[in-house]
């Protein structure tokens, strides 16, 4: 756990900042609840309780936005599967088990300040990444980070560079656990044939056209143009925004897909932990 | 029924000979949104004509002008009585690096668009300034 135990203050605060104000409340008692987000994360991170950070990211990783990639074995892969020590630019965290691990990778962005001096100056985040086994497939997700760069800053920035981005952390896995992308259509199909959520925009493959449609005030699809959807079933989706059944009961309330490359997007914070973990395994489960 | 109606605005405002406009293709209109565009093509009249048509209708309680908010790849986001009716902000998916995410934008940013929507049940009372 050395990439935690040497962060700095303000590292393990960003990495804090990702999470749901709600959850470091319920694990940190003692924080005010008048303090704000930003603070909250500074708070626990002043007194570095390292591996009390880690479990926490662990617990609570199913809660954040989240970009989610799903793989199956190589026809050419070994039979067992050991995941990595590493990634890119980080390490493994925490004990995890067999099937799942949580990675802390360091990410390092250019930025410019134009105010109150012009300068060059960068700002470095910890980027929790998981790797898991479920099934016949291997599942890498990351949390996305803060995009508002320059909110970290008291004067004018703008952000550069980014030190690594998802790709070239998803490579060198790739390419150990002989892993290729996997087609999710059938399941993602089957939970809308189900109702588990419906969908308001797609893009789909017609034999000599790609075709898109995006529905007025995110109304569903399958709800609202039958026969539309009745066509969707049989043909390519390769991409779709969907809302999640209110009967699910669910914290997590929307997501996007490119079933054709088996890539899924939580693009808001979920409440309960393991709702996200629950959309995925359902999606794989009838795929 | 709200077709019939139009159609009756229309004959009687206008003389008959100058519409060449086709009530099978005004049949196949959603009555519940109803651009300027789709009038005014199934008349092939002017777009003030056009505006002119749904305008009296709208008088004659045969329809209800409504607004919507698009956002910048077109797709509808919201829809009020009126422009201040519309929400503050409204929430726009974008492609960011393959993956679609939700981006939040003021709505006095965005374009909006009127349109028209049948009313249910009898017409209001007609507008006594109407011809």
């Amino acid at each position: 756990m050395a990439i935690l135990e040497e962060a700095t203050t303000e590292e393990l605060a960003r990495l804090l900042d990702l999470f749901p104000a709600k959850h470091l409340r319920q694990v940190w008692t003692e924080l005010k609840k008048d303090k704000k987000k930003r603070d909250l994360g500074q708070a626990v991170a002043g007194q570095r309780p390292t591996a009390q950070i880690a479990k926490f990211v662990d617990d609570h990783f199913s809660c954040c936005r989240q970009h989610v990639y799903i793989y199956e074995r190589d026809e050419n892969a070994e039979d067992t599967l050991t995941l990595p020590k590493k990634v890119v630019d980080g390490e493994r965290v925490g004990p995890g088990t067999t099937t799942r691990g949580l990675y802390i990778a360091r990410v390092e962005t250019q930025v410019l300040l134009v105010e109150p001096t012009f300068q060059q100056t960068s700002i470095s985040f910890l980027w929790p990444v998981v790797i898991e086994t479920y099934k016949d497939y291997v599942i890498v997700r990351f949390v996305v980070l803060e995009k508002n760069i320059a909110s970290y800053f008291a004067g004018t920035a703008y952000p550069g560079a980014r030190g690594i981005d998802e790709k070239e952390v998803l490579r060198p896995i790739i390419e150990g656990l002989q892993l290729k992308p996997t087609s999710i259509q059938k399941g993602i199909k089957k939970l809308w044939d189900d109702d588990f959520m419906d969908g308001h925009h797609t893009r789909y493959k017609n034999p000599d056209s790609v075709a898109s449609l995006t529905m007025n005030e995110e109304k569903g699809i399958k709800k609202h143009k039958k026969k539309l959807y009745e066509e969707l079933k049989l043909v390519p989706l390769t991409q779709m925004i969907f809302k999640i059944a209110a009967a699910k009961k669910l914290s997590v309330d929307v997501f996007s897909t490119d079933p054709s490359q088996g890539t899924l997007s939580f693009p808001h914070y979920s409440d309960k932990p393991g709702d996200t973990d629950r959309v995925v395994r359902e999606i794989l489960r009838h795929n | 029924m709200w077709l019939e109606k139009f159609f009756d605005i229309i004959s009687r405002l206008f003389p008959k000979d100058f519409m060449v406009g086709d009530i099978a293709a005004l049949s196949t209109l959603d009555p519940s949104r109803i651009y300027v565009e789709n009038v005014r093509s199934i008349f092939g009249v002017s777009d003030r004509f056009a505006v002119e048509l749904l305008e009296t209708a709208v008088r004659q309680g045969v329809l209800q002008r409504l607004v919507e908010v698009a956002c910048p790849d077109g797709a509808v986001a919201a829809s009020a009585e009126t422009e201040g009716q519309l929400p503050e902000s409204v929430n726009c998916w974008m492609d960011r690096d393959g993956f679609m995410e939700p981006v939040e934008y003021a709505t006095k940013d965005l374009q909006k668009t009127v349109f028209y929507r049948m009313i249910d049940g009898e017409p209001a009372r007609p507008n006594a300034s109407a011809a």
